[in-house]
């Protein structure tokens, strides 16, 4: 409704200047002092500042086609793990995602332990709580929740190394269960 | 007739610009460049005057409902003058109006020259806006047209082997009256099948009555797959609007079915049926192979007597056999949405491998004799009863290949596993044992296997593995599943490990040698 208004006045507006065009007289009526003529200099340049800053937050939305060529994407096993390892970063402490992923690699943790170990689940759990289950000091360390046991200079390489310690600590883990794991079978 | 060229979208630009195919002049009996199945034969016409509209169609609904009856008039022409009857008709499934922004910020230099104009007492640079206002009128003026349109779709060879690459032509034909300045057509391929050669996508200008033809080549693969729907975006002339549109085609149909290849024997447990056959059971009696020595007693075959003993000591003894009997095994293959797993990013679909070793295990089995029946775990219900002969070969071959619930796709609905238990331990035989196919995704998968297992039907595992070790979070889910195969083994199940790299018959010989080790 107001659209369709103002372009009707505008269309009045056209046919009142083409008709100044023709007969100047038309106009004598309007104001021109400096201050009117200025005002209007400031309305229209600030209608332009308008318009840039309407097309700088306006993007374009062309629809975007879908990639009919190619075939479905499927998961592979443990993808949704990397997605959680990558989340954690240096700088953001969140512990409740961390717990939740100390919690899912210890849970594959105490089966393997069990099955290579052939122990019950509590000796297993406590193995890994002691951190005797594994020869790798950062493998330990990423349930024990201790400082490694390995050497000054290898920790201060974990704490400079670009890799927070939490995440290097679950590959390590991860490759201890892993080796564990595929070791020899039953 | 040429191949339709353009694959990119234009992202952002001029709508003019960018390569157009080649286009064939009016008319709608175009011959399809590859002989076989015409999908459009069958099409049928009434459906386009009654296009239901079921999308968002944002202004000008008594437009809409004139183009659709023009679309028919057109149709009913063209029939009328092909002798072919050649009319691809479409239904819309969806249409949306959108706003591309494209033009959005032409004011400011309206806005500039008038303002620059006042200021500097300039009549020359003020009269200079009429320039935007003139492009503004350009952008906004017209509206996208609503595309009036026909498809014609062939393939090649509607019956191709897994692996074939068949081409596929799409035609094209503006029926309504109203110029398409730029239209944008996608093709809606099934999902599971890929496109190996060509877009399968064109880009074009068509005048009332002209027509574009594109084709691409995709590769087969088992399965049955339709093609039916087709995307289209149409502009108008500045790019300010375009019109979306999914349009229902007539159905072009390609069935795959593969072969009759079996793999090696397969190595079955000892349950069996009271019928002779293949698997040698701990009971003496008829057979090949020696079981023990037993006194002789009236009526035993002459055939059968230890002629060394009685020469020996003068004492009649009857030799007995390993008796051999058939089995009935059924081959449960696993298609929960759990399954449907790729190893890697280019690796294979191991869903498909399950399916393939499904077909495999059954063949190798009717071949050797044993009854054999086909089931999915799957929410849509698969099932095969047990049987032998031909013709029960020839029917699981077709249930295999095309049955919807063994598609490559993943399945939308979920399994009731308790409820599927209870169905499937009803439906076998007492003496039936499985043969479980299954990557054992989850903890479920090892729940059935073990449920079967106890309510003695043996159950062997045949696992594809899906895990791969090159990052740690898939390092992870391999020791997980290890685990989980494990488990199975120390319920007394039968697992093999079917590796990646691995033929199937290598995987069950090297499990073969173990179980008799």
């Amino acid at each position: 409704m107001i659209r369709r208004g103002v372009a009707a006045a505008g269309v009045v507006l056209a046919v009142v200047g083409l008709v100044a065009v023709a007969v100047p007289s038309v106009t004598t009526m309007l104001p021109t002092d400096d201050a009117v003529v200025t005002v209007l200099a400031v309305v229209l340049l600030l209608g332009a500042l308008r318009e840039v800053q309407r097309r700088r937050h306006t993007e374009f939305e062309y629809t975007e086609t879908s990639d009919t060529e190619l075939t479905l994407e499927l998961p592979t096993p443990g993808d949704e793990y990397d997605r959680e390892l990558s989340r954690v970063t240096v700088t953001r402490f969140n512990q409740v995602q961390r717990q939740h992923l100390r919690d899912e690699v210890r849970e594959v943790a105490v089966e393997t332990v069990q099955r290579r170990e052939r122990c019950t689940e509590e000796e297993a759990t406590e193995m890994i709580q002691e951190g005797s289950w594994t020869d790798d000091p950062f493998a330990a360390a990423f349930f024990t929740r201790r400082a490694p046991a390995v050497s000054r200079r290898k920790r201060l390489r974990e704490l400079v190394s670009s890799t927070p310690p939490f995440r290097r600590r679950a590959v390590a883990a991860i490759e201890a269960i892993h080796r564990l794991a595929e070791g020899t079978d039953e | 007739m040429s191949d339709g060229d353009r694959s990119d979208e234009p992202d952002g630009g001029d709508p003019e610009s960018g390569r157009r195919p080649e286009r064939s002049d009016g008319g709608a009996d175009l011959e399809a460049a590859a002989s076989g199945s015409d999908a459009t034969a069958s099409a049928d016409e009434s459906t386009a005057g009654e296009s239901p509209e079921s999308g968002a169609v944002s202004g000008g609904a008594a437009t809409d409902v004139a183009a659709g009856r023009s679309a028919a008039d057109e149709e009913s022409e063209i029939d009328e003058g092909s002798a072919a009857g050649e009319a691809g008709a479409t239904t819309v499934r969806e249409m949306h109006l959108v706003s591309t922004n494209h033009w959005v910020g032409v004011a400011t230099v309206s806005f500039l020259t008038a303002g620059l104009g006042v200021v500097l007492r300039s009549r020359p640079l003020f009269l200079a806006a009429v320039v935007g206002v003139g492009y503004l009128a350009y952008a906004n003026a017209t509206e996208a047209p609503e595309p009036s349109i026909s498809v014609t779709r062939s393939v090649a060879d509607p019956d191709p082997e897994p692996g074939d690459r068949v081409r596929v032509t799409v035609t094209v034909t503006n029926t309504g009256d109203e110029v398409l300045s730029d239209l944008r057509i996608v093709e809606q391929v099934p999902d599971a099948i890929a496109v190996v050669d060509g877009p399968a996508r064109t880009a074009t200008a068509l005048r009332p009555g002209a027509s574009v033809t594109f084709a691409y080549t995709v590769l087969a693969r088992r399965g049955r797959f339709t093609f039916e729907g087709i995307d289209v975006i149409a502009r108008n002339v500045s790019g300010s609007r375009e019109r979306v549109l999914d349009l229902a085609t007539a159905e072009t149909t390609i069935t795959c079915l593969p072969g009759l290849d079996a793999t090696d024997t397969v190595p079955l447990q000892g349950l069996t049926s009271p019928y002779t056959g293949r698997v040698s059971t701990d009971s003496a009696g008829e057979g090949v192979e020696f079981a023990s020595l037993r006194e002789y007693h009236h009526g035993d075959a002459l055939s059968r007597l230890d002629w060394n003993r009685y020469a020996r000591d003068g004492e009649l003894a009857t030799m007995e056999f390993r008796e051999e009997r058939m089995a009935t095994v059924v081959v449960l293959v696993e298609l929960r949405r759990a399954a449907y797993l790729q190893v890697g990013e280019d690796g294979p679909h191991v869903a498909d491998r399950s399916i393939d070793a499904t077909r495999r295990l059954f063949n190798s089995l009717i071949a050797t004799g044993d009854r054999v029946g086909v089931a999915a775990l799957a929410p849509d219900d698969v099932w095969l009863a047990p049987g032998a002969g031909p013709t029960h070969q020839a029917e699981a071959r077709r249930l295999l290949a095309t049955h919807p619930a063994l598609s490559p796709t993943p399945p939308s609905g979920r399994l009731y596993v308790p409820g599927y238990l209870k169905t499937l331990l009803s439906r076998l035989d007492d003496d039936a044992q499985i043969v479980f196919v299954s990557p054992v995704p989850d903890i479920t998968s090892a729940y059935i296997a073990r449920a079967l297992h106890v309510r003695d039907h043996p159950v062997t595992v045949v696992s594809p593995d899906p895990t791969r070790t090159d990052t740690p979070g898939r390092t992870l889910a391999a020791a997980e599943r290890s685990n989980r195969l494990a488990s199975l083994r120390r319920a007394g199940i039968r697992v093999v490990d079917w590796e990646g790299d691995e033929r199937l018959a290598e995987a069950l010989e090297r499990a073969r040698r173990r179980w008799s080790a």
